[in-house]
């Protein structure tokens, strides 16, 4: 038995760049705002209201198909998809249905995805254009503890984009560093705002060692995608490893306690019923929009990647884990344009700082504001100067990203590399009177001045400069041979 | 040509009533007592409203409309609005328990325009729930009675309006038409009905039955107060996707009594066919006849297709119905149940069991049938094809005839009782109705004569827009039957 | 049987019930109109006829992404229905 596993992503994403909903003009801007007050007659499906299709929300659509390399429907057929649910206004949703010669707004595109040793090219099955449900909440926390739900329309009738993969992935690194690659898509785009809460959303379906597909939805970024994936395949795996079969199911994830479990009564998985919505006649979507669309579409992350390698000439696969995200690749950009150096600042970027965001939890968007341009060019300076060496450097990115800190603050506190060979000969001198027999040792044996230089270091708690360090070491060696 | 209930005075037209007022305006206030005066006397057996807005209510708005610079092409009417259409702040039930108490808390762009033009809504009519049925029997909460006869129906599902209509408890009266529930009620009360080209008025308001058969349209006493009310309910929409961008015209100027052109009419054979009372037929040929003495060449045709119309009909209606009312689970409006602990899918199951009727219910039950897996290809997409057939052959069977004519309804309207507990024969009322619903013409229902005492109504359809012509036909018919005023 | 099993399927997904003592009543009215509706089955049509679904024959409506503004008070009074701290009562779900 093969432990093989197949993944399949279904992304949901709000078009969170128009001032109004897909269907009516209500504010796109649901987020803070006071329960239901963000409604009309059309999202909240009063009798005798209709749909009018935002005409934006069709160009954004055009966009994404575009940029994923989609064909293009010639029409936009909107079809009801039927399920009873209290945060669903009209107990249908409008979409796009693949059956019965309707069809989807775009099919048979694809991304690549960069995964440092290899690479990789996710089909994209299709792309639909939807619109989003109210938000129900719990008043005793979950559903099962609560006698009654409350709803909020505020978000029902958001448009979104729906893009689903073929099942193309085969583990859960993957599918986070697909949907990173999506989302900056989408925000190169003007799209979506992925920093937003529930602007993207992805449900995966995995299949494990060629058993059933479960389903598990409501996952809410690329961290925690990756997160639910591993938790999933070891679940699954478990299972059959102690005998046990798998079932064709729907779970959910629930992020605080970052396992999955399973989801709503199958009353809900039966029958949609799709058909045309007789509300909303087929859409042409003309040629020339599309060209002028086409010709209007800005720089993606493919392109962009290529331009960082050959304008900063930093590797490639550097500059593919940059373009990942809109808003850190821009950070790239303008501090390079502040202070230069852009290999270190790459690297600074993709190896410490993107591991400091993960490990902390923290928001993008916050660790950026936290590692801004100024603070990051300070540091780079200190490098330079040679104030701080490598590894003290890695220290000040740390400290600046938990702390919230400015740099200067950290070098105030004395964490400099000590630089002055005065100071370091008085270590050195120490270190010589404390290890006699190593000093020995190191006269006849080069390779014991390491240890020399070790206790340098810890003494001064690394802030020696090691090149220097070793350099003083050597010479007081040949000093005492010849004295 | 007016049922006992009408007055002199009552059964006043838009043109006249304008013209009166124009002269004194005091004529208003009148003519509103006296409608009221049969409205008092008589509506307590015809039950035309499920509301009536209280006389002092309509006689303050006469006033603000009084003091307005102008009096609008409406002029004060007394315009009747069947149930289905959103009133801000009138209930507005759509015949049904389940909007008992609802109010709108929006105007339908009908009603709007209504308003503007200086029309003064009087009530709210009574109709087949979620106006499904011919006879207005299907109503929640009453059945209304025919003015002509009151042991008959009025027909339906717009039959309230109509009934207000000609029992001249209103001037004018606004239905709604998806597969005859304007046409079928016009002809059984002696009145004339109008269904607009699909998109010619907007639907925003409008409660949906089959949204894409529903239009509404006027019902009135004569031919030229349909137009006045078309010529201000008709044009394009921004808030309604199906509704049309053409110029309106103002239609009164084609309510003349000679043919405004040379025209060229066709009867179609399925709709004069079996089923189609002998009686009725006269009426048709009597009319048609004189028709002839226009200089109107009438042929006839068959088109095989319409065989299947019925059946197409009742599926789309019933498929977009299952759609349509699956909103109404008692969670944002309508009858509401306090359900603490039970799960949605119980309440709503509870909610939608107390609130909808067993017509409603058969309906729903069908339409979730046809579009289910596995049978949506048979039904829902065959349906559709028919549809496209019958669209095909009106489209062919128009570059040659300028408009159709037909009996309305296949017998006079029928006593209470008769037909409604048997789904086919109420089905069976609309067989020369729904066809045009399918392909989006526009048809009017005008009176063409009586059989045992009871209105006949004869119908006139044409192709997309055409309703210049039809009203002319109609203005024709009306002189023909002997309609003064 | 099998009938009445299909019919309580419908009614499921529907979430529309009748009486117990109605059904029978309501399962003669249904096959009734479903034999009116079978009449379509077996009719032949052309294979490359398209469906229609709509007669509307007019240009595309589409709406510019302009906000309306509306009084918060007037969008508070859509929903007819006691609120809990603004949150809309509804039953249990899963």
């Amino acid at each position: 038995m093969s432990d093989r596993v197949i993944i399949g992503l279904e992304v949901h994403a709000q078009i969170t760049s128009l001032k109004t909903k897909l269907f009516c003009s209500c504010s796109s801007d649901y987020r803070g705002r006071k329960p239901n007050t963000n409604v009309c007659p059309t999202c909240l499906g009063l009798p005798g209201s209709l749909p009018v299709l935002n005409r934006a929300a069709l160009e954004k659509a055009i966009a994404l198909a575009l940029a994923l390399n989609c064909r293009i429907s010639e029409k936009l057929i909107f079809v009801r998809k039927h399920y009873f649910y209290p945060d669903l206004p009209k107990n249908y949703q409008i979409s796009q249905y693949d059956r019965y010669g309707l069809i989807p707004f775009a099919v048979s595109g694809s991304i690549a995805i960069d995964m440092g040793n290899y690479s990789k090219v996710v089909r994209i099955r299709r792309i639909n254009i939807e619109e989003d449900t109210g938000r129900i909440v719990y008043p005793g926390g979950s559903p099962l503890g609560s006698t009654y739900s409350l709803v909020d329309y505020n978000r029902a009738g958001i448009a979104l984009l729906e893009i689903v993969t073929e099942p193309d992935f085969s583990n859960s690194r993957e599918a986070r560093v697909f949907l990173e690659k999506l989302g900056s898509i989408l925000e190169h785009l003007d799209i979506t705002d992925t920093s937003l809460e529930g602007a993207l959303r992805a449900d995966a379906n995995i299949s494990v060692a060629g058993g059933p597909r479960v389903e598990i939805k409501n996952i809410g970024s690329p961290r925690e995608l990756e997160k639910a994936l591993n938790y999933e395949i070891a679940r699954q795996l478990n299972i059959l490893k102690s005998g046990g079969t798998l079932e064709r199911e729907t779970r959910h994830w629930i992020k605080e306690k970052g396992i999955t479990v399973p989801s709503r009564a199958k009353e809900l998985e039966g029958d949609y019923r799709y058909f045309p919505d007789p509300d909303l006649p087929p859409i042409s979507i003309p040629p020339d929009l599309i060209e002028s669309i086409k010709r209007r579409l800005p720089e993606l992350p493919d392109l962009r990647a290529r331009r960082l390698a050959e304008e900063y000439g930093i590797g490639s696969y550097m500059a593919s884990v940059l373009v990942l995200n809109k808003r850190l690749c821009d950070h790239f950009e303008n501090t390079v344009r502040l202070c230069g150096n852009p290999k270190l600042v790459s690297s600074i970027l993709v190896n410490e700082f993107l591991r400091w965001v993960d490990e902390l939890d923290l928001d993008l968007g916050e660790g950026l504001r936290r590692l801004n341009s100024k603070r990051l060019c300070r540091i780079v300076d200190y490098l330079e100067k040679g104030l701080i060496s490598v590894k003290l450097l890695k220290e000040y990115v740390r400290r600046v990203i938990v702390e919230n800190t400015d740099p200067e603050k950290i070098v105030e506190s004395g964490m400099t590399t000590l630089s002055s060979a005065e100071d370091i000969e008085k270590i050195v001198e120490e270190v010589f009177k404390e290890y006699p027999k190593a000093v020995e040792d190191a006269r006849r044996d080069p390779k014991a001045v390491n240890f020399l230089v070790g206790q340098v270091m810890k003494k001064t708690r690394g802030r020696a400069d090691p090149k220097l360090t070793n350099a003083i070491i050597l010479r007081r060696l040949q000093e005492h041979e010849s004295g | 040509m007016s049922p006992p209930q009408c007055t002199d005075l009552a059964t006043i037209g838009i043109k006249s009533l304008r013209a009166r007022v124009e002269e004194d305006p005091d004529f208003l206030f009148k003519y509103i007592e006296e409608v009221y005066k049969i409205i008092e006397k008589y509506e307590g057996v015809i039950k035309a409203y499920i509301t009536l807005r209280p006389m002092e209510e309509v006689v303050r708005e006469a006033e603000e409309v009084l003091k307005r610079g102008t009096l609008g092409p409406l002029g004060g009417s007394l315009v009747a609005v069947k149930d289905n259409i959103s009133t801000k702040g009138i209930r507005t039930t759509c015949g049904s328990k389940m909007l008992e108490n609802y109010v709108p808390p929006y105007d339908a762009t009908v009603v709007e325009r209504i308003k503007t033009a200086g029309g003064i809504i009087i009530g709210k009519t009574n109709m087949d729930e979620f106006a499904m049925g011919s006879t207005t029997e299907n109503s929640s909460f009453f059945p209304t009675r025919n003015p002509w006869d009151l042991e008959r129906v009025p027909g339906g599902s717009s039959g309230g309006s109509a009934a207000a209509v000609a029992a001249c408890e209103a001037t004018v009266a606004l239905g709604s038409d998806t597969g005859g529930s304007i046409r079928l009620p016009a002809a059984y009360t002696g009145t004339v009905g109008l269904k607009p080209t699909y998109g010619l008025v907007s639907r925003y308001g409008l409660i949906a039955y089959a949204s894409s058969l529903d239009q509404i349209g006027p019902i009135g006493r004569c031919v030229d107060d349909v137009a006045r009310v078309l010529s201000v309910i008709a044009g394009h929409d921004s808030r309604d996707s199906t509704s049309l961008k053409v110029e309106v015209p103002d239609y009164t100027q084609f309510v003349s009594e000679e043919p405004l052109r040379k025209y060229r009419a066709v009867v179609i054979e399925e709709m004069i066919g079996e089923g189609v009372d002998r009686e009725v037929i006269k009426v048709l040929e009597h009319v048609v006849d004189k028709l002839e003495g226009y200089d109107i060449e009438v042929e006839f045709r068959s088109i095989p297709i319409l065989e299947y119309s019925l059946p197409a009909y009742y599926i789309i209606a019933m498929a977009e119905a299952s759609s349509n009312l699956a909103r109404y689970d008692g969670l944002r409006y309508g009858i509401h149940l306090s359900t603490e602990g039970l799960l949605w899918t119980k309440t709503y199951a509870q909610v939608r069991k107390m609130g909808f009727g067993d017509e409603v219910k058969r309906r729903i039950i069908l339409g979730t049938y046809v579009l289910s897996e596995g049978l949506y290809e048979g039904y829902y997409l065959k349906a559709a094809k028919v549809r496209r057939a019958i669209y095909d052959s009106f489209r062919k069977l128009f570059s040659e005839f300028d408009f159709a004519v037909s009996p309305t309804a296949p017998t006079p309207p029928p006593k209470l009782g008769e037909v409604v507990a048997d789904p086919l024969k109420l089905y069976s009322l609309d067989i020369n109705t729904v066809p045009v619903n399918l392909a989006g013409l526009p048809a009017i229902s005008v009176p063409g004569g009586f059989v045992g005492g009871l209105p006949v109504g004869i119908q006139l359809f044409g192709p997309p827009l055409s309703e210049g012509v039809l009203i002319n036909v109609a203005r024709m018919v009306e002189v023909i039957v002997g309609y003064e005023r | 049987m099998k009938q009445v099993e299909l019919l309580k399927k419908l009614m499921t997904l529907a979430l529309v019930e009748v009486d117990e003592t109605k059904l029978g009543g309501i399962l003669r009215d249904l096959e009734k109109i479903v034999e009116m509706f079978n009449k379509i089955l077996n009719l032949n049509l052309p294979n490359d006829l398209e469906p229609l679904y709509t007669t509307y024959f007019g240009e595309r409506n589409v709406r510019e992404d302009v906000e309306e503004s509306v009084e918060e008070s007037e969008r508070c009074e859509l929903l007819d229905r006691e609120l809990e701290e603004g949150y809309l009562k509804a039953p249990r779900t899963l």
